[in-house]
């Protein structure tokens, strides 16, 4: 077997490879020769063991069969042969007719696939036009060199130039690119990184916009890649961050109103909402609306009812003879403050009454398109704040307006384009990449079903469901399921989208794991190609809304704390002004009672032995009744009695609850109580009580505010009742003065009586002596002898002596008594007639008087006169040894406060002595020396006190004496020095 | 031969007779009549009740502090009088306050003179007083 193996094996080895057929075909000849020759048989195995079986060289062995077998051999030779001959040629035919039958498929799919890639590239084209134009998203697209290949209408507003200036041109040209811009371009080229990056641009005349650029590349087969830029303006949020704390409310309010507005996007319904929406959100008498039409201007809406005939009317020339003109003319608000004073100012009877007045233009760009009027019954009516406003609204009306335009155009044109059928610029992959790259989560739906066609990768990531889950939902599956904000409700947007127009509202939105949240919808109802579809971009305002949220809680919480602190002010400002205690408290329950909103306030005073608080003012009927009924608590009973005993609050939320409450039949309605104790310097002078009718009323705060003022109020209570003291003690002093000045006047009366009785009682016992020792005498002369006589004489010296005493005395007292007239005196022509009178008394001294001339004082004349004759007086007296003796009558210290002199050469005084010179009866000479009462210098002493003066003296014994006196500041000098002399 | 006299209204014993003393030593002719307070001397003037009123004196010698009426209510009374209105009254008193002083002469008085203590001096005041009143004065008629 192995032998016929072999063989076949040769021989079909010959078959299959024709190359060897010629060199194989001996070897089978020979093959079947009886004898064939060794060698050729070796050369056979040779070669085939070389090509295949050389590991099986061991087994060959050539064998010779007999005829019949070599006949069988033969046939079946010749039939395999057949057999292969055949096969090889059938194979050969159908693989032939089996590509042919593959590539006439192939051309079929190809012209199939090309018509449908042809729609959808006419389709999606479209599509992306719409969505490019509409998006208020800057779009650019750059090629890496910087060309511009396209860019929206939004990046042309945005720069302020048309689109077609832009298209072709190098970016680098465009005037506000800086360098800074061109080293962030040269940047991203090298890390080509897709991170928004954040420019700010300032075109000329125009605010410079900050937008978050948000650069993509796009690349796709056989074209050279392109840039997306995907700007977001951010400028408005970066300056309403800025200005949020000291505008947030206006801006909220002014945010109210152009979200109610942005929607309308027909400008007669947009005008007159816009203007009741101002009037009414802050109060405004009138607002109207006029927009420029050619070159003059036209009222387009007014809110005042008698102005109504005027719109589209009244039309008012572009020039400064109306204050609107003037505004739209120079582009620039104005605030009027009274409008009979500007003589802009037009009189338009139906809009007479007007005041004031402040209008502001609404600009688009740098155009003026009209002016936006507000206007006041009152003079003065506008502030800064007001023209801020005004000037927001205006700014978003004008944009609004501008919108408004712009879709009516933009709808114009998508129906132009729709016949036009413009040239495919992009591809499907375009539309797509953009598509999924915008900000803004974007849905395309159904309109009837609501069922959504497409989603963006924004949209999946925002609702976390992949793009298949999301195509098999509706709108009803990723939207909170709670009216307003259910399917039916969507799908009624879908078909006011579809009757009015672009809507834009907020959504409660749900997403895949069920978490609800906020997003605001712009819904566009659009007719692409032969489908209509409703376009919706979704924006998550969670932030927002929770930001909207927060501050609408901080402005409730300021609300109240300023209601507060108001009412704190309040309470301060009374405790200042009222200080009597019982209207003070009064005044004080009220103000609390009103301004927090409380059922009742009371305030408990304890009384003086500390055994009862007593109510002392409360508000409403409860108070007057129980304040007259002498409502009063023990310490420790009831809240208040609890409160006061312990010097606590006490603070039940529910009444019914608390064991220590006192039930009271006035106040039936109080379901929280709260007993705050007035407590100053550790003392508890009494509580405060406050109820409400809500079961937990108080919140921490209010207790700590009401605590605050409590306290307040315990200063001030406190503060009152040390004014009624002080006031008490006030009369009581005023009635001690009375008191005291009728004693001193009774005093003065009876000194009056002593000094009348000592003139009169005291000389007369006196004049006794004298006279009856006059008398013996004169009858008993001669009874007497020189002793006795000298006795008696001497009786009658003392006795004399003692009636000039009593007179200096009587002269004294009387000075102390009698009114001060003071008036004009000149001293020197007092100072001359003394000296005139001693020179009459002494005509034998000689002596040198020198006295200054005009020394004009304010005093009593006849008193100055007794000073000037007991100084005088003295000196001439005590000059009256010298030889020559020298007075002088002067003035020092002229400029601040005169200090008049007499002076003298005369016997002088011992400086030792001087504290006695001014005693009543002091004399420093023995009478007998110099005669005197010594009640001379007594007398100029309190002269001159009762002047407001001093006096004092300077002498050395035998060097004369100088004595010296100042009279009150009230010294009118020198005015009638003239008339006098 | 007509009585003529000199009404001396003075309560003090010593002043009475150290002034009868002077007027004496001046040689005076006229009757001293004394009533010792102010009450005596209207009863003097005026008469009690159904009595002739005595004889108006040419002189009238006042003090001021007097018991029961005192001088200057006297005086007073003598000058509402139609009777005595123009009789000359010279005040002789120790006081010298001015508010004695100024009533005195508003109340119509002729004369005031202080007593002094010295009695040389007060008998020479006596001695001018009763030569000027008595002797050079004029007195009204009497009515």
């Amino acid at each position: 077997m192995k032998r016929w193996t072999f063989f076949l094996l040769v021989i079909l080895g010959g078959l299959l490879l024709p190359q060897h057929l010629t060199a194989t075909g001996p070897a089978i000849l020979v093959g079947v020769y009886q004898n064939p020759p060794l060698a050729f048989v070796d050369e056979v195995s040779r070669q085939a063991l070389d090509r295949w079986m050389r590991p099986a060289i061991n087994e060959v062995h050539i064998v010779f069969p007999d005829w019949l077998v070599w006949l069988l051999i033969g046939f079946v030779l010749a039939s395999l042969l057949f057999m292969l001959t055949s096969f090889i040629l059938w194979r050969r035919l159908h693989a032939k007719t089996q590509s042919l039958l593959e590539k006439n498929r192939q051309l079929r799919d190809e012209a199939l696939k090309r018509r449908q890639a042809e729609l959808a590239l006419s389709l999606s084209e479209a599509k992306y036009r719409a969505i490019f134009e509409s998006t208020p998203e800057v779009m650019v697209l750059l090629d890496l060199e910087g060309t511009i290949l396209d860019c929206n209408a939004a990046a042309s507003a945005c720069v302020d130039r048309p689109c077609d200036q832009i298209v072709g041109k190098s970016f680098r040209e465009l005037p506000f690119v800086t360098p800074h811009i061109q080293s962030m371009w040269e940047n991203w080229l090298l890390t080509k990184s897709p991170a928004p990056i954040e420019v700010q641009i300032s075109v000329a005349n125009r605010e410079p916009r900050i937008l978050s650029v948000k650069p993509t590349l796009l690349q796709w087969e056989g074209q050279s890649p392109v840039l997306q830029l995907l700007a977001h303006d951010i400028t408005r949020e970066r300056l309403t961050e800025r200005r949020l704390h000291e505008r947030t409310s206006r801006l909220e309010l002014i945010s109210k109103i152009v979200r109610r507005t942005t929607a309308i996007l027909d400008v007669d319904r947009l005008l007159p909402r816009a203007t009741v929406m101002i009037s009414e959100t802050f109060q405004y008498y009138g607002v109207s609306i006029l927009l420029v039409d050619g070159d003059q201007l036209r009222v387009r809406a007014t809110t005042m009812e008698g102005a109504k005939n005027l719109i589209g009317e009244l039309i008012l020339p572009i020039d400064e003879t109306s204050l609107s003109g003037w505004v739209t003319l120079h582009g620039q608000a104005q605030i009027v403050p009274d409008v009979s004073q500007d003589p802009r100012y037009r009189q338009i009877p139906e809009m007479a009454g007007t005041r004031s007045e402040l209008l502001v233009p609404l600009r688009l760009k740098q155009k003026v398109i009209g002016v936006l009027d507000a206007q006041s019954l009152e003079i003065n009516a506008f502030t800064e704040l007001d023209l801020f406003t005004m000037q927001t609204i205006a700014d978003q009306l004008a944009m609004l307006i501008e919108n408004a335009r712009l879709y009516e155009e933009a709808q114009r044109e998508i129906s132009e384009r729709r016949r036009t059928e413009a040239a495919l610029l992009a591809s499907e992959q375009r539309f797509r990449m953009m598509f999924n790259e915008l900000n803004d989560a974007l849905f395309i739906h159904e309109p009837q079903s609501g069922k959504i066609l497409n989603v963006n990768t924004k949209a999946c990531a925002l609702y976390q469901y992949s793009h298949e889950e999301l195509l098999r939902l509706n709108v009803g599956d990723i939207s909170a399921g709670v009216s307003p904000y259910t399917q039916d409700d969507a799908l009624a947007w879908m078909q006011k989208a579809q009757s009015e127009g672009a809507q834009l509202f907020e959504w409660h939105a749900k997403d895949k794991s069920g978490h609800l949240f906020w997003v605001e919808v712009n819904m566009r109802y659009a007719v692409l190609g032969d489908e209509a579809q409703i376009l919706v971009t979704v924006r998550d305002i969670t932030e927002r809304r929770v930001a909207a949220k927060e501050r609408e809680e901080m402005l409730r919480i300021l609300a109240r704390r300023s209601t507060q602190l108001r009412t704190a002010a309040e309470v301060a400002k009374s405790a200042i002004t009222i200080l009597d205690t019982e209207r003070l408290m009064q005044h004080t329950v009220n103000l609390i009672q009103q301004q927090f909103d409380f059922y009742y306030v009371g305030i408990f005073l304890v009384d003086e032995a500390r055994e009862y608080a007593i109510l002392r003012a409360g508000t409403g009927e409860a108070g007057k009744r129980m304040l007259a009924e002498g409502h009063k608590l023990a310490m420790g009973k009831g809240m208040i009695g609890w409160s006061v005993k312990y010097g606590r609050a006490r603070i039940a939320l529910d009444v019914g609850e608390d064991a220590v409450r006192f039930d009271n039949p006035y106040l039936p309605k109080t379901r929280s109580e709260m007993a705050l104790p007035l407590i100053l310097r550790g003392k508890v002078l009494g509580a405060l009580t406050v109820q409400s009718e809500e079961a937990a009323a108080f919140t921490e705060e209010d207790i700590t505010v009401l605590q605050a003022m409590v306290d307040q109020l315990a200063i001030a209570i406190e503060n009152a009742r040390l004014f009624e003291e002080q006031q008490r003690f006030n009369e009581e002093l005023e009635r001690r003065v009375i008191d005291r000045t009728a004693q001193l006047e009774a005093t003065n009366h009876e000194l009056e009586a002593f000094a009348y009785s000592v003139s009169h009682d005291l000389r007369a016992p006196l004049r006794s002596i004298d006279g009856f020792s006059l008398a013996l005498l004169e009858d008993y002369n001669d009874l007497l002898d020189d002793v006795g006589k000298d006795y008696l004489r001497r009786v009658r010296a003392a006795s004399q002596r003692m009636g000039q005493l009593i007179d200096g005395m009587l002269k004294l007292s009387r000075l102390t008594r009698d009114e001060l007239r003071r008036q004009q005196v000149n001293l020197s022509v007092i100072a001359e007639e003394v000296v005139t009178e001693l020179r009459e008394g002494s005509p034998e001294r000689d002596v040198t008087v020198s006295i200054a001339p005009d020394l004009v004082v304010n005093g009593d004349p006849r008193l100055l006169r007794a000073v000037l004759e007991n100084l005088l007086g003295n000196a001439w007296k005590f000059t009256g040894k010298r030889e020559h003796a020298y007075i002088e009558v002067g003035v020092t210290n002229v400029d601040t406060l005169p200090i008049y002199y007499v002076k003298d050469n005369g016997a002088g005084f011992d400086m030792a002595y001087v504290d006695k010179l001014f005693g009543a009866f002091q004399r420093l000479h023995r009478t007998t020396e110099f005669k005197g009462n010594g009640i001379g210098l007594a007398t100029v002493q309190r002269i001159i006190h009762r002047h407001g003066g001093k006096v004092w003296a300077e002498g050395e014994v035998g060097a004369g004496a100088t004595f010296y006196f100042t009279l009150d500041s009230y010294v009118a000098p020198h005015i009638t020095t003239q008339e006098e002399t | 031969m007509n009585r003529r006299v000199v009404l001396l209204v003075e309560d003090n014993p010593d002043d009475e007779l150290l002034t009868i003393r002077a007027l004496k030593k001046s040689k005076m002719l006229n009757e001293i009549i004394v009533v010792r307070d102010g009450a005596e001397a209207l009863a003097y003037l005026f008469g009690e009740s159904g009595n002739t009123p005595n004889l108006l004196p040419e002189l009238i010698l006042l003090d001021l502090r007097l018991p029961k009426v005192d001088g200057l209510e006297v005086l007073r009374r003598l000058r509402q009088h139609p009777r005595t209105k123009l009789l000359p009254v010279v005040v002789l008193t120790t006081s010298d306050e001015e508010r004695d002083v100024l009533q005195s002469y508003d109340l119509g008085a002729n004369s005031y003179v202080r007593k002094p203590v010295d009695f040389a001096q007060f008998m020479r005041a006596i001695q001018q007083l009763e030569l000027y009143w008595l002797v050079l004065n004029v007195a009204p008629p009497v009515a």
